[in-house]
């Protein structure tokens, strides 16, 4: 599938609130599971893997994390975007022991058929993209996330 | 020629986005080398077989888990932070005698 087909605005949610990540993680398998995306064992190879190999960035402007792990329990592929209106406190890729505030989280839920090189390689131009992630984090509705990527992606 | 492993997580997927950036990069300026991608988990066994002369992670790894050998981080090839200066350094550890 294409990038910009795995974004879409039944999959992105705005956290006003403070959030952690293991509730982040909850409320978003819990979706994904509730419409066949993902096996309920998800949640846990998510979990897993989050907490052995921490996916967050450290960007001059924000910071952002990707997380993802084996397409073992994955149906469909999708992207599905948090936005942390408060950072939420994820671990540094770079350095497991520093904390950092993820403000805008792409889970990568990827199938076993997708071209995961593809896609990464795509979502590290994506997420170096200062304008792009900065109306990310500015957006208050999940419809014009939708369209600010799709818009940007089809360029 | 010198030996670079270069290791990810668990799907190989952002060491072969840094193996293809590093093999570019040295390619401009005429250089060569060889490459072992491998997990984490894996890089003990690997570097204790293999020799190589440098370990680029794309995370967290310690000097001690590389035993010895020289570690230069690669997250920046994932956030693109300093990735010049990352090749730059490389290129030249690659270069020297």
């Amino acid at each position: 599938m294409e990038l910009v087909e795995l974004f879409d605005k039944d999959y992105i949610c705005i956290n006003h609130d403070e959030i952690d990540q293991d509730q982040l993680f909850r409320n978003t398998c819990g979706i994904l599971k509730e419409r066949g995306i993902v096996e309920k064992e998800y949640l846990e190879d998510l979990m897993e893997r989050e907490k052995e190999y921490p996916t967050g960035l450290k960007l001059p402007e924000y910071c952002v994390a990707i997380p993802h792990c084996s397409p073992k329990h994955v149906n469909r592929s999708v992207i599905f975007v948090n936005v942390m209106k408060r950072p939420a406190v994820w671990k540094n890729m770079e350095d497991f022991g520093e904390d950092i505030g993820v403000s805008v989280s792409f889970n990568l839920v990827l199938a076993e058929n997708e071209d995961h090189m593809a896609i990464l390689s795509q979502m590290i131009a994506l997420i170096q993209n200062r304008d792009l992630i900065n109306s990310i984090i500015e957006s208050e509705d999940a419809e014009s996330i939708q369209n600010v990527i799709r818009k940007e992606l089809k360029q | 020629m010198k030996t670079i492993v270069v290791c990810c997580a668990t799907s190989m997927v952002t060491s072969t986005v840094a193996i293809n950036k590093i093999r570019d990069y040295l390619a401009k300026y005429g250089l060569e080398a060889n490459y072992i991608q491998c997990k984490f988990i894996e890089v003990e066994g690997v570097v204790d077989l293999h020799h190589p002369d440098l370990v680029v992670p794309t995370g967290s790894l310690s000097e001690e888990r590389a035993h010895g050998v020289p570690v230069i981080k690669g997250t920046s090839f994932i956030t693109g932070i300093n990735e010049e200066a990352t090749l730059e350094k490389i290129k030249k550890f690659i270069a020297e005698e």
